[in-house]
């Protein structure tokens, strides 16, 4: 059996720039950067048009696909083409004072409606005073004082009347009045004359004394009433005077606004509360013209949303996405040492800004944001804006502030998120799949076709407009094209990761810039790939250095038992990078025990331990169907001494042990990736641009001599997508790609010997590298059988090392 | 009075300096607030002040009446009206009303008097009044509901006594109004229109002369006008009034404006107790003068 190592067309699918019909890419300016995003669109697509509750979106993919891009692209198309949402407008709430009212009226007139306040605040506080100063008010309220101070004396003069008729003095004390008898000059009785006087005389006067008091005691008693009344029609007047200043104002305005309840309602109570507060009004003045302004701010319009120069429906981005930038907050401003608030110092947030549109949400911000997550689920489940501040959750202020009245909320939002964002959500929060219930999954690739080509030919022309760097030819748009390839590790699929492609295109840029060039060549993109590779290979290279010096042992050449080498892929940061790694084995006889050393020293991962079993059994299975496998082996990642997981080197395990059962070298000049299933059959395996990198390097340093190179699976040469340096290499004959279906396959590449099929009695052939390995464990299985049959002590393998029951009780 | 006359091409004094001010104290907010004034007065014009507590003879005599009782001005409530306790209550009233005036006396440097008669109250204030004196009296604005029918103590005692009488509410005159004049009837109109003019200048405010009717601006008092005028800087203005009565005159003012009034002792309104009524209606003070 000849394994015929690839061609160099196999392990690089070339993007011909013939097949690009333009020269530069300022040819192509115009084009979108949606491609390959069909099912997110459509999704979009969906989720946008359901109006019902709930059908919110969650947009799936990793960073730098281009979700926030092609979501706001969409949602400003759509939006364009929407009704323009109406203006919000927030007033003072005369009944409780701290429920400031909302008003909603169609764009541009919330602004309007602003300036007709201020402008009828502005002529309140002239007409106001002026109504006040009339002449007319002064002598209405000199005659209601003149009035009540007529009918304090009228009742007075009557007393002190018919107290001078009786010889009666009325005269005034510290706290009141008294009476007295008068004597024939006016002056009160001397107290020694009046007691002279017959007694009837004193009885007399005594009695008139009496019935005055009384009389005045009425009088007295009645003037809470007749001030009450008095201040009645004073009040009367200041709400007359009020009316008549600010009545035909107001008339005006209720004409024009009529078709505004909210607002017919905000005039009404500047009228009442006009009316109700005119004593305080016209008390004002002077120093106390702040607190005039004050009152009047009462009246004046906080505009909370302002819609009047939009066109369509808002496309909001909130990129801090707070519980207060949420559903806005009421600031405070500090007075005389108090913290004091009103109406106006009511701020909007995200949602209100984007009702009836589309708020853009980044999903990881707003779970990380203290209740920010909780505020957006309530505001999406009640369809209102709570505006509350988050102090008042948790009792950390307490102050005045305000509650203004929630708005009615109708907008989609979007989130954007990984998708392990949006599985968690799914799994562990009931409340996500109510509202959410679009997801828009956004491809990471898409096929590499002659018309997918041309597309992502012009996603490159928009990137580079978008980027502003110098237009690229077709070379170097083809160079980009096979690059995106690489980064899907795939050579028939495009990456569509354009975040990555937008940084690449700036880089080549500055080659171009450096050599002058009006154009980005393809030199000028593989000096950025290379550069980007170089940057991240300070780890790479030390341990490339470490292999030429054998620090770490790693054989290219020759031949040996139990040895082979492996392949592993190390992520540094956006970088991965190859390397070999050497996979040794021993054998003896045991009872059918595989220890993983990886696994046994805690270093290896699950899927490497279920590799290993995989391994084991199909080893069992081939060569001990009938019988015990009487095998103790164990398997190690040579300087190995952090972790490792998966199971691609499999193959390479099973090659290794092979050899030695089998005492067939393998060939070191050969790195194995890939990993094997119970059948034997070879399965695909990922990075394996890189492994095969990380190998050629290290062999190109020592000097590639033509029998080099690397078996991996044969569902991976689609994925081929190598450097430049390999496929000059490959396609030179100094260094090979050998595609593997079957583990029997590597094991006569690595041996050079015949693996060897089973016949119809299921042996295998002679002088084949499976008939050594049967032979092998057929001895170690009479061996067993021999050697326990008698006292049932420990067995000894064919190498004379003791195999321990403890041993073997450790693969139960 | 001390008037500095401006009549002339020179200013000379026409008469000997004021010596005293005299202020009339009892416990009300109104003769709280004539004893500052009076002690401002007495402070400009360097005189002395004398502040007179008068012990009511009459008041004295009825809480002496085994039947008298006091009547409560703001229940209506009666309770017996002792004399002992009467003289007590007098007794301690003079104590703090003394230590008021030494107080006022004292910050403003001034040489200060403290006397108490006993006897009926114009009589009083016009034995201790001389006819160069000023008497400053309080006009207490809860008196002024019922006094008008008994008489008020401010209006009673411009009337009685021989001396200017100034009567100060408790609100502080706005200071940008202007000084108000009613034109003297009588055959020299020199004192009142000079006391006006020279309070007028003290203040730097405006003078407004309410002309009789019938009459116009006489050739003297234009002259006189158009001289002050110009010497101060601030202009006279003439406004007329239908006729002289209490009402109108309080009209008058309150279209002018007026921050203080200044009117003859001789001039109509004054001349029933009725027109004394005038010094009640008014919010600013007045100043009644012989």
């Amino acid at each position: 059996m000849t394994i015929t190592p690839l061609t160099a067309d196999q392990v690089y699918q070339r993007c011909d720039p013939a097949a690009l019909d333009f020269d530069t890419t300022d040819e192509l300016r115009g084009a979108g950067t949606i491609i390959g995003q069909e099912r997110a669109i459509e999704a979009l697509r969906l989720g946008t048009g359901v109006r019902n509750n709930g059908f919110n979106l969650f947009v799936l993919g990793p960073g730098g696909v281009g979700k926030h891009e092609v979501v706001s692209q969409f949602l400003h198309e759509r939006a364009s083409g929407e009704a323009t949402p109406p203006d919000w407008c927030l007033v003072h709430d005369f009944n409780t004072g701290n429920r400031p009212r909302l008003i909603r009226l169609p764009p541009g007139d919330g602004r309007r409606l602003c300036k007709v306040i201020e402008d009828l605040v502005q002529e309140l506080r002239t007409a106001l005073p002026a109504a006040f100063e009339s002449d007319e008010f002064q002598r209405r309220m000199r005659e209601l004082q003149q009035e009540m101070g007529q009918r304090h004396q009228q009742a007075f003069r009557e007393i002190q009347e018919a107290a001078d008729q009786q010889g009666i003095a009325l005269l005034q004390t510290q706290n009141g009045f008294t009476f007295a008898p008068k004597d024939e000059n006016g002056e009160v009785m001397d107290p020694e004359r009046f007691r002279e006087l017959p007694e009837e005389r004193r009885e007399a006067i005594e009695k008139a004394v009496g019935e005055l008091q009384e009389r005045l005691q009425a009088v007295i008693q009645q003037m809470p009433r007749w001030r009450k009344e008095a201040q009645e029609k004073i009040r009367s007047l200041h709400e007359e005077m009020a009316v008549f200043a600010v009545g035909h104002l107001l008339e005006d305005l209720h004409g024009k606004w009529a078709d505004y309840p909210g607002v017919i309602g905000h005039l009404d109570a500047i009228r009442e509360d006009v009316t109700a507060n005119v004593e305080a009004l016209i008390g004002q003045g002077g120093e106390q013209g702040q607190s005039l302004q004050a009152f009047f701010r009462r009246y004046e319009v906080n505009l909370l949303v302002d819609n009047a120069e939009q066109q369509g429906a808002r496309v909001v981005y909130e990129d801090m996405p707070s519980h207060q930038r949420l559903v806005g907050r009421v600031e405070h401003q500090v007075h005389q040492g108090a913290l004091v608030t009103d109406h106006h110092l009511v701020r909007a947030g995200a949602l209100h800004r984007a009702n009836g549109g589309y708020l853009i949400l980044d999903a990881r911000k707003v779970l990380t944001q203290p209740l920010a997550w909780e505020s957006l689920k309530r505001a999406l489940f009640s369809r209102r804006v709570h505006t509350e501040p988050p102090e008042q959750y948790f009792s950390l202020i307490s102050t005045v502030t305000l509650e203004p009245e929630p708005m009615p909320l109708d907008v989609k939002v979007i989130l954007l998120g990984e998708r392990s964002l949006y599985y968690l959500l799914t799994a562990y929060d009931p409340d996500f799949a109510e509202l959410f219930k679009i997801e828009a999954d956004f491809e990471e690739d898409l096929a590499r076709t002659d018309e997918s080509i041309h597309d992502y030919a012009r996603l490159v022309a928009t990137l580079a407009g978008e980027r502003e760097v110098r237009p690229l030819d077709r070379q170097a748009v083809a160079r980009v094209i096979e690059h995106a390839s690489r980064m899907a590790d795939d050579s028939e699929r495009l990456s569509i990761h354009n975040r990555a492609i937008g940084d690449l295109l700036v880089e080549a840029n500055q080659w171009a810039i450096r050599d002058d060039s009006r154009n980005i060549r393809a030199d000028d993109i593989q000096q950025a790939i290379d550069h980007q590779v170089y940057r991240a290979s300070r780890v790479r290279e030390n341990i490339d250095r470490a292999i030429q010096r054998e620090t770490l042992l790693i054989d290219t050449a020759g031949s040996a038992v139990g040895q082979v080498n492996g392949l592993s892929v190390m992520q540094l940061g956006g970088q991965a990078f190859g390397r070999p790694a050497r996979i040794t084995a021993t054998a003896r006889l045991g009872r059918g025990h595989m220890v993983d050393i990886e696994r046994e020293a805690k270093l290896g991962g699950n899927i490497h331990s279920k590799g290993m079993m995989i391994l084991s059994n199909l080893l069992a299975s081939r060569f001990a169907g009938e019988a015990p496998l009487s095998l103790a082996a164990s398997i190690a990642f040579e300087q190995s001494y952090g972790g490792i997981d998966g199971d691609s080197a499999s193959v390479a395990e099973y090659c290794v042990l092979c050899s030695v059962l089998s005492g067939h070298g393998l060939a070191q000049g050969i790195a194995v990736t890939g990993s094997v299933n119970q059948h034997g059959q070879v399965q695909a395996v990922g990075g394996v641009n890189e492994k095969i990198e990380g190998f050629f390097d290290v062999c190109s340093q020592r000097g590639l001599d033509g029998r080099q190179g690397v078996a991996l699976p044969r569902a991976n040469i689609a994925n081929l997508m190598l450097h430049p340096r390999v496929v000059d290499a490959v396609a030179a004959g100094r260094f090979h790609i050998w595609p593997l279906s079957h583990v029997d396959d590597a094991l006569t590449l690595l041996t050079g010997t015949e693996a060897g099929v089973v016949d119809a009695d299921g042996h295998f052939p002679d002088g084949t590298v499976n008939r050594a390995v049967a032979d092998r464990l057929r001895h170690f299985a009479k061996l067993a059988e021999r050697r326990s049959g008698g006292d049932g002590a420990a067995v000894k393998s064919d190498n004379g090392d003791n195999v321990g029951d403890g041993e073997d009780g450790r693969e139960e | 009075m001390a008037i500095t006359s401006v009549t002339g091409k020179t200013a000379v004094k026409s008469e000997p300096a004021v010596t005293r001010i005299l202020v009339l104290l009892d416990d009300t907010r109104g003769a709280r607030a004539a004893l500052e004034t009076a002690a401002d007065l007495a402070a400009h014009q360097h005189a002395e002040l004398v502040g007179l507590f008068v012990e009511d003879t009459d008041l004295l005599r009825s809480a002496g009446l085994p039947f008298s009782h006091e009547i409560s001005m703001t229940s209506g409530q009666t309770r017996p009206l002792e004399a002992a306790l009467v003289e007590r209550e007098l007794r301690e009233r003079a104590r703090l009303l003394e230590q008021a005036l030494a107080s006022a006396g004292t910050r403003r440097a001034l040489r200060w008097r403290f006397e108490v008669g006993r006897d009926r109250l114009e009589r009083a204030a016009d034995t201790a009044a001389e006819p160069r004196d000023t008497l400053v009296v309080g006009r207490n604005g809860w008196r002024r509901h019922y006094g008008p029918a008994m008489g008020s103590v401010a209006s009673r005692l411009a009337r009685a006594t021989r001396c200017s009488v100034l009567v100060v509410g408790e609100e502080r005159p706005r200071h940008d109004r202007p000084v108000v004049v009613l034109q003297p009837g009588g055959d020299d109109p020199s004192p009142t229109l000079d006391t006006a003019i020279r309070l007028a200048r003290d203040r730097s405010r405006p003078l407004c002369i309410l002309l009789r009717p019938g009459s116009g601006p006489s050739a003297e008092l234009e002259r006189l006008a158009g001289e002050w005028s110009r010497r101060v800087g601030t202009p006279i203005r003439f406004e007329h009034i239908a006729d002289t009565r209490a009402p109108t005159l309080v009209e008058a003012l309150h279209r002018a404006e007026g921050q203080a009034l200044v009117i003859s002792r001789a001039s109509e309104p004054l001349a029933t107790a009725e027109g004394y009524r005038l010094l009640d209606e008014l919010d600013v003070p007045v100043l009644v003068i012989d």
